[in-house]
């Protein structure tokens, strides 16, 4: 029996030049100060793309960077997933487009996966899925978005929150390796899809006159059919009473107890939803690192964000024990665990 | 859970000591339990069912009295 595992070798990111600060956003009519937005949010600065900008540029960018950070050929890459909420075209797959864009082999799978802030577990799950059934020996994960092209300027129940970037992560077939990634915990409730969501654009409503409509809400956001709509509300009682629960389940499922956790890293929504979850988890919180002050929110990006942090600061050992945890627009929420080696 | 552990909960989610939690404790009558108080609480039930709270169910739940006997009838804290 093959005892072949799927290791994270390596983590490179990319980020677009221009930035949205707290002054520019108080700036815009009926916004908070910059202090106020700071002092809700934690965030100082919004990456954002540009107009001509794609979420898979981002993603291209980033892949280079963990080629050259790695030593990596990209000739030895034999499948790509590339995990996006804002694709350049319905068709066919971004991944299809980056594989010849970073000049991967011809003979390298591609695939699309539509997953937000759950979506970097999801693809290191289907990563160690083809690794260790052998189909596999060294695969590229890349995540990347441009929600702020989805964001009306004058809503500011999102505008304040979202940046984009991408990243990009090295995943290795490792024969006989004590530990990579570990075990997978899953959820979905989709009587949250309404919860976050862009409602127009595809084919169950697509773009009219009428979808263009801005329309202000009660609060004083403004925003079209188009837009990203956000309930932050119901958004936030789902974090706060899903992620405790799957946390539990993903420690019984490794066999851990919360103690023999290194690391915990969570889905970086912003500092008023990670304090609340870090307060409810009661886990201690110089092992749960923040990484979203000069990013915001970059959806399926924040928790490879927060591990390329570690990984260049020296603090991950080999031997860590490692928790991930994303959860977000779907509903859709996922766990894993992994063992640095 | 027992009775004491959900007025452990729900005192700390409202910024008072368990003892001052009476049944008609309410948003109406203690200052710190606020509108993200009341979201917290509901958010507390939801984890405790593993499903979430009938939006007029939670309409319901304005008072410490309320929740317990919520608690008690969804099997969250025993019967008795």
């Amino acid at each position: 029996m093959s005892s072949t595992k799927a290791v994270i070798r390596d983590v490179a990111s990319h980020l677009p030049a221009a930035r949205l600060t707290n002054e520019d956003l108080a700036a815009r009519e009926g916004a908070f100060s910059a202090e106020q937005i700071f002092a809700k949010t934690g965030i100082v600065e919004r990456p954002q793309a540009a107009p001509d900008e794609c979420a898979s540029d981002l993603a291209a960018e980033a892949a280079r960077a963990l080629f050259a950070k790695s030593g990596v050929d990209p000739a030895s890459i034999d499948y790509v997933i590339f995990c996006t909420q804002s694709p350049d075209y319905f068709l066919p797959a971004s991944a299809c487009v980056l594989q010849r864009e970073l000049g991967l082999p011809t003979a390298c799978g591609a695939i699309d996966i539509n997953q937000g802030c759950s979506g970097y577990v999801y693809g290191l799950s289907l990563a160690k899925g083809l690794i260790e059934s052998g189909q596999v020996k060294r695969l590229l994960l890349l995540t990347g978005d441009t929600y702020t092209k989805y964001i009306h300027p004058l809503d500011r129940s999102v505008c304040t929150l979202f940046g984009d970037g991408a990243t990009a992560t090295l995943i290795d077939a490792a024969p006989d390796a004590q530990g990579g990634l570990g075990v997978f915990q899953f959820g979905t409730d989709g009587r949250g899809a309404d919860k976050l969501i862009v409602p127009a654009g595809g084919f169950r409503t697509p773009r009219s006159s009428e979808t263009a409509a801005e329309a202000t809400d009660a609060d004083g956001n403004v925003r079209s059919a188009e837009n990203l709509y956000m309930n932050g509300r119901d958004v936030f009682r789902f974090a706060i009473s899903t992620v405790p629960r799957s946390f539990r389940a993903l420690l019984e499922a490794a066999g851990w107890t919360a103690d023999e956790v290194d690391f915990l890293l969570l889905h970086q929504a912003n500092r008023f939803m990670l304090d609340e979850l870090v307060a409810r988890l009661k886990f201690p919180k110089e092992k749960t690192p923040y990484r979203f002050e000069n990013l915001g929110n970059t959806v399926s990006s924040t928790i490879p964000f927060v591990l390329e942090e570690l990984l260049d600061s020296g603090r991950l050992k080999p031997g860590a024990r490692l928790a991930l945890l994303g959860f977000g627009v779907g509903y859709s929420w996922g766990g894993c665990t992994v063992e640095w080696v | 859970m027992t009775l004491d552990d959900l007025k452990t909960e729900i005192a700390d989610i409202v910024e008072v000591e368990p003892a001052e939690l009476s049944d008609d404790t309410s948003s109406e009558n203690l200052a710190s339990w606020d509108s993200m108080a009341t979201l917290r609480i509901i958010s507390f039930l939801d984890e405790q069912l593993d499903d979430q709270v009938e939006p007029e169910e939670a309409q319901a739940l304005t008072t410490f009295g309320a929740i317990v006997e919520f608690a008690r009838k969804r099997g969250i804290i025993d019967a008795g």
